[in-house]
């Protein structure tokens, strides 16, 4: 564009001069936006009452569920969580059997299953009590990631429980993913100490 | 570009000008981002004070601007803010007037700077303003306590949504509405929970044996995608909102985790460990077999996100720290935005929060995809990570 054409010219002069009357009508705002009235508060829920049932579907047996034992080399829950995981829990029993995992890896490693067997004896000779495995990750993992691989930890514990011969029904789950590390610390030590799986026996009132 | 003399520039504008068929256009080309670095866009402010202009210049610089002199901008921004906010943008070099003097009533002066903020980018640059939208995230209260909080995408107005001293995480929005979905330990166990936020209705929508978490509305507000884990392994599930219709999407023996929706509502693109690390994969919400999505350049990557408009998926992976990347929602090249996690856009498809750890704590920050500038979010709460953008 070095040679403008006298075209361009007298466009640009029509625009200069249309541009300066409106720089003069654009003293006064032309646009007048009212900013609409803020929506009330978020409702506080502390006085929202029990949490009401669950929708009729979720009961076994019904309508659009797939079956669940369609996922090979797993053992499907059961379908609602029973009474057991209301039942007192005993944390110190089985401390001493706390196992831990590899890095980024929910298999129970060989080095680890001779503390799933000792769960799996104890759980014979108390046939009253159920078991909880609580699964928990290390912080070099973002947070729902965590909270997958937690559960995965705690299921693959179950999964080798059952094997032992402990009924399905009696070993419950619960990932806690990052969020309660044994070690607060930010090292190898520290995160080697929060891969693990916690033992929790519920024991009958 | 370097332009010797103002008839020049005069006629390149005007050539523009001609050729356009939109006038008002002017010498801005609107395009959409088609991934790679953008410089930000230089303009000045004056006329602004106090609380206003500090608002004003964080909703520009969050929008792909950044302030400089008036005679090295592209784009004079002046106004006032004595009773009410008013504010025009004029294209320094044309002298043409993006933005005609425009002021604002009601409202707070906050509210009323946002206002100009969203019409100076619309003018400029033809894109939609976030800077009235909202947020929700996860607040560390003490080691393992958390609750839900909404706020302003800045960090202002910042409102608890739970206060049940448990651990409450994994907030998202039903879209365009004032309605949330999120996981609580409420119960003892991992449950996820409806709540209205106009009437403080909260219901429980999954709370199966195992593991109930990660919940994704779809864009039109009609299903919920979660993990379920009752199955015997961390599973993709879809239900209606209510948490009727339940199917499940993926069979494997390994974990998934973190599905999100496509744009059109058609697909689920989740994280699994199915084939050793944790990769992207995409489903069909009616169901059928899973595909990955190649990402070229990063290995274990979590909490992917689908941009609204269908182009781009971020998510995280974990380098020697964690950081955001992109690839197209067909798989490709990764490309690294910042240093962070757990990324969610904004419903203009350029801007996504995110969460850093800062020592012991995790904070939210705002990041422009295309120029990769990053501003915190200011908040006073303690640790704040897993964040949502209503959309």
């Amino acid at each position: 564009m070095n040679r403008p054409s006298f075209l361009n010219l007298s466009i640009m002069i029509g625009l200069a001069l249309s541009l300066s009357v409106a720089g003069c009508k654009n003293k006064r705002p032309t646009g007048i936006t009212r900013i609409p009235e803020p929506q009330p508060p978020v409702i506080d829920n502390s006085a929202s009452p029990g949490i009401p049932a669950i929708p009729s579907n979720t009961s076994p047996g019904s309508g659009s569920t797939l079956p669940t034992d369609a996922n090979i080399g797993t053992t499907a829950l059961p379908e609602e969580r029973g009474p057991a995981l209301s039942w007192p829990q005993d944390r110190e029993t089985l401390k001493a059997q706390t196992l831990y995992f590899d890095y980024d890896k929910a298999t129970v490693q060989a080095s680890e299953r001779s503390k799933v067997e000792s769960v799996a004896s104890y759980l014979k000779n108390e046939a009253a009590v159920h078991l909880l495995v609580e699964g928990h990750c290390d912080e070099r993992g973002t947070e729902e990631y965590n909270r997958s691989l937690g559960e995965r930890r705690a299921l693959a514990v179950r999964e080798y429980l059952i094997t032992l011969g402990v009924g399905p029904e009696r070993v419950h789950t619960k990932s806690l993913g990052e969020s309660q590390p044994a070690d607060p610390g930010h090292d190898d030590a520290a995160w080697k100490k929060n891969r693990r799986a916690e033992f929790v026996l519920l024991r009958p009132r | 570009m370097k332009l010797n003399s103002a008839f020049s520039l005069a006629c390149l504008a005007l050539a523009i000008h001609i050729n356009s068929p939109a006038a008002e256009d002017e010498d801005i080309t609107i395009r959409d981002w088609v991934g790679g670095p953008e410089r930000p866009i230089p303009i000045s402010m004056a006329g602004f004070t106090g609380q206003v202009q500090s608002i004003l210049k964080f909703d520009l610089e969050v929008a792909g601007f950044e302030i400089v002199e008036p005679e090295t901008a592209q784009f004079n921004i002046t106004g006032s803010n004595n009773g009410q906010v008013e504010g025009t943008v004029v294209d320094r070099i044309s002298k043409a007037t993006k933005l005609p003097r425009r002021a604002y009533t009601g409202g707070t002066p906050r509210t009323q700077t946002h206002a100009l903020a969203d019409d100076i980018v619309k003018a400029i640059t033809g894109r939609a303003g976030i800077a009235k939208t909202k947020i929700a995230f996860k607040v560390e209260s003490s080691q393992g306590k958390s609750e839900i909080y909404v706020s302003d995408y800045d960090g202002a107005n910042a409102i608890a949504v739970t206060k049940d001293d448990s651990m409450a995480v994994a907030p998202a929005w039903v879209p365009a509405k004032r309605w949330l979905f999120y996981t609580s330990y409420k119960s003892s166990w991992p449950d996820i929970y409806s709540h209205d936020l106009n009437t403080g209705e909260r219901k429980v929508v999954a709370r199966y044996s195992g593991l109930n978490t990660s919940p994704a509305i779809s864009p039109d507000g009609r299903f919920l995608a979660m993990i379920l884990s009752k199955s015997g392994s961390p599973d993709v599930y879809v239900a209606n909102l209510d948490g009727t219709g339940l199917r499940q999407l993926t069979k494997t023996r390994e974990d998934e985790s973190s599905p999100c929706w496509s744009a059109d509502g058609k697909n689920v693109c989740f994280v699994s460990r199915a084939g050793g690390r944790p990769a992207l994969y995409v489903v069909s919400a009616d169901g059928g077999a899973m595909r990955q999505i190649k990402t070229i350049g990063a290995g274990s990557v979590t909490e992917p996100e689908w941009s609204p408009n269908g182009k781009w998926i971020v998510f995280t992976v974990l380098r020697r720290e964690f950081e955001i990347c992109l690839v197209p929602a067909e798989g490709g090249e990764a490309r690294t935005l910042a240093a962070g996690e757990d990324a969610s856009w904004a419903p203009n498809s350029r801007t996504i929060i995110f969460a850093r750890r800062v020592g012991n704590k995790r904070v939210l920050s705002l990041l422009d995809a295309p120029t990769k500038r990053v501003k915190d979010v200011k908040l006073n709460l303690g640790s704040a990570s897993q964040p949502s953008w209503a959309k």
